[in-house]
């Protein structure tokens, strides 16, 4: 019967204007927010490493310093100091900072193709095991059935096949070829020399080294190497943050070269979060014009009810319980958008699936998304409740 | 809340103040002077015109809060109570028939009548009806009230402002469209239910009094 008296003037084309501004505004906020989780979920997902066989998780970059003229001249690398190092593990989206350690003797390697022999001088370095992703049972030396595991630069694989293999009418090799070949690795220095057999466990697309493991190295530099304390050339970066812009930053002030495609990732990464943030900006905007509309048609509708709400209280009807219906009905309208906007940010979410499911990358869960659209509604009903409650209270008084 | 007695003490509405009337309040028995309205009295307020009749209504419903002076219930300041504190008054305790009544158009006169009767649950449907039926307009309980006529309206406020307890009854200008009969109909109704409940009466004329057939003081605003 009070709802009766408190409908009337109730603008029907009112609500829906609002329920649709509002629908719109948020679904644009959810989608884009959908949008850079989906996608920001695969930028930090470490199993996305663009190439290769996964070796280095993506979380970890390899640094170095351009070559110089002094470098070339004087023969050594240029190398960073105990500073710099220490600079580097302070910056907020760096982990552990781990150098590469060059082997300091000589090794040669040979390998055997069906009585077609071929060797060549080669380098070692090695990197901290934690960093290298292949199996472990693969990825260890044991000195007394001593076999080395080698990781090579996928590029030299590409160099081989394309350049030497078929200019000089010998096999191409592929990936799985490579690992069963046995090598012959023959390592001298200090006065020794051995031969040790080696495999070739993996490729790197972008560890642009020789690498073999830290214990080999070890067992290595003990027999054959000189005592000798060289700063690293090469670092190893673990990156705790791979989309934080300031990597760049960091990286091009200091004149660091990068090996790899992750500088790129927090530029991309920048630009996702600025695209986002205009679309859900946009969103935003237009919640926050609807929300004015409705403030509007909420006063003007009680305005317009002015003389029923007072006529109600003069009876005794308590404010919160006229306000109440008021509420019910913005709250409704609200809930009925909520609830559409749930169902557009999935069907959405399936419009760019397959593109994300190309490029390797899974969507993220969408409840998070609507958990905070529900945050979102609930902070404009009770900003839709408090404006009810005030103009209601100012009908109380003639 | 049982009110006992209502006081006013060097009450007068401000609109007077800014216009310069009244404010030797010599030839006014409210304003501007120290008088008590008590629970189970009859009082008669006659007043001209724009003396200020419905504002006094309006002060003691809460509705307005324009006076200078202090006004009571018993001995609570009514400046100090709360919208919350009014709503429990106007259930419980102050029975009131405005002067513009308050109908509502689009509901029936019986729905009209039972939207606060709702609220108090003081009398029942059926002795609703008898009420419409005493003051002769029972045929008249399901038409929308926007259709009945300011004398027919005046009676289903009348009914209205009975269907709760109450310490005191405030009817501005209650018979003001009713002829002689229906005038003492109503009275009866009144007097009978303030009667029943020891609650003082306080009405308003402009010349056509409620024809109430106890004692009743006269006052002049």
């Amino acid at each position: 019967m009070i709802w009766k008296l408190l409908r009337r003037n109730i603008s029907i084309w009112q609500i829906a204007g609002y329920a649709a501004a509002t629908f719109i505004g948020l679904s644009i906020v959810l989608i884009a927010l959908q949008f850079y989780r989906d996608v920001s979920a695969g930028l930090h997902n470490d199993d996305n490493d663009a190439g290769g066989l996964g070796l280095i998780s993506k979380r970890n970059i390899v640094i170095s310093k351009p070559v110089g003229l002094k470098s070339s001249l004087s023969g050594t690398a240029p190398s960073f100091s105990d500073g710099e190092i220490a600079d580097l593990a302070r910056q907020e989206w760096s982990g552990a900072v781990m150098p590469f350690q060059a082997a300091d003797f000589k090794v040669w390697a040979g390998v055997d193709f069906g009585g077609r022999g071929m060797s060549t001088a080669l380098f070692f370095e090695s990197v901290p095991d934690s960093i290298v992703d292949v199996d472990p049972e693969l990825w260890k030396f044991n000195p007394s059935a001593p076999e080395i595991p080698i990781i090579i630069s996928k590029d030299y694989l590409t160099l081989y096949n394309f350049g030497f293999a078929s200019s000089g009418n010998m096999p191409m090799l592929s990936e799985g070829m490579i690992g069963s070949v046995p090598l012959t690795i023959t390592i001298s220095g200090a006065g020794n020399t051995t031969t040790l057999p080696g495999r070739i466990v993996g490729f790197s697309s972008w560890l642009n080294t020789v690498a073999v493991p830290q214990a080999f190295m070890d067992w290595a530099h003990e027999r054959f190497g000189e005592p000798s304390v060289a700063q690293p050339s090469r670092l190893v970066i673990e990156v705790t943050d791979p989309a934080n812009p300031e990597i760049d930053e960091y990286l091009s002030r200091h004149d660091y070269e990068v090996a790899g495609p992750d500088n790129d990732l927090g530029r991309l990464s920048f630009f996702l979060t600025l695209l986002t943030t205009v679309i859900a900006g946009i969103g935003a905007l237009i919640t926050l014009l609807s929300l004015g509309i409705l403030v509007l048609s909420l006063y003007l509708l009680i305005q317009k009810n002015h003389k029923s709400i007072s006529g109600l209280l003069l009876l005794g009807y308590k404010p919160g319980a006229i306000a109440g219906r008021y509420m019910r009905l913005v709250i409704s309208v609200n809930a009925s958008v909520l609830l559409f906007a749930s169902i557009v940010v999935p069907v959405v979410q399936s419009l760019w699936a397959p593109a994300l499911t190309s490029l390797s990358m899974t969507a993220a869960s969408v409840w998070p998304t609507i958990c905070a659209g529900a945050a979102i509604m609930v902070v404009i009903s009770t900003l839709n409740s408090l404006t009810i409650r005030r103009l209601v209270h100012g009908c109380f008084r003639a | 809340m049982n009110i006992k007695s209502i006081s006013l003490e060097n009450v007068l509405p401000k609109v007077f103040l800014e216009d310069g009337e009244r404010t030797s309040g010599t030839a006014s028995d409210i304003w501007n002077t120290s008088m008590r309205f008590e629970a189970g009295k009859c009082y008669c307020i006659n007043a001209a015109s724009g003396t200020g009749k419905t504002s006094l209504c309006s002060f003691l419903m809460g509705v307005r809060t324009d006076y200078t002076g202090r006004i009571s219930f018993d001995t609570t300041d009514i400046a100090t109570l709360g919208i919350n504190d009014w709503c429990e008054l106007r259930r419980t305790s102050l029975a009131y028939l405005p002067q513009e009544l308050d109908i509502f158009d689009e509901l029936t006169a019986l729905d009209n009548v039972l939207l606060k009767n709702r609220l108090t649950d003081f009398h029942t449907e059926g002795e609703i009806r008898s009420m419409f039926e005493a003051l002769e307009i029972d045929n008249r309980i399901s038409r929308p009230a926007g259709k009945l006529s300011v004398g027919q309206k005046q009676r289903v406020a009348l009914i209205r402002a009975l269907c709760q307890p109450f310490s005191f009854i405030l009817l501005d200008e209650p018979v003001s469209h009713l002829d002689a009969r229906n005038n003492e109909l109503c009275a009866n109704m009144v007097t009978d239910a303030a009667a029943a409940q020891q609650a003082g009466v306080i009405f308003t004329s402009v010349g056509n009094p409620l024809t109430v057939n106890v004692p009743f003081i006269s006052l002049a605003l």
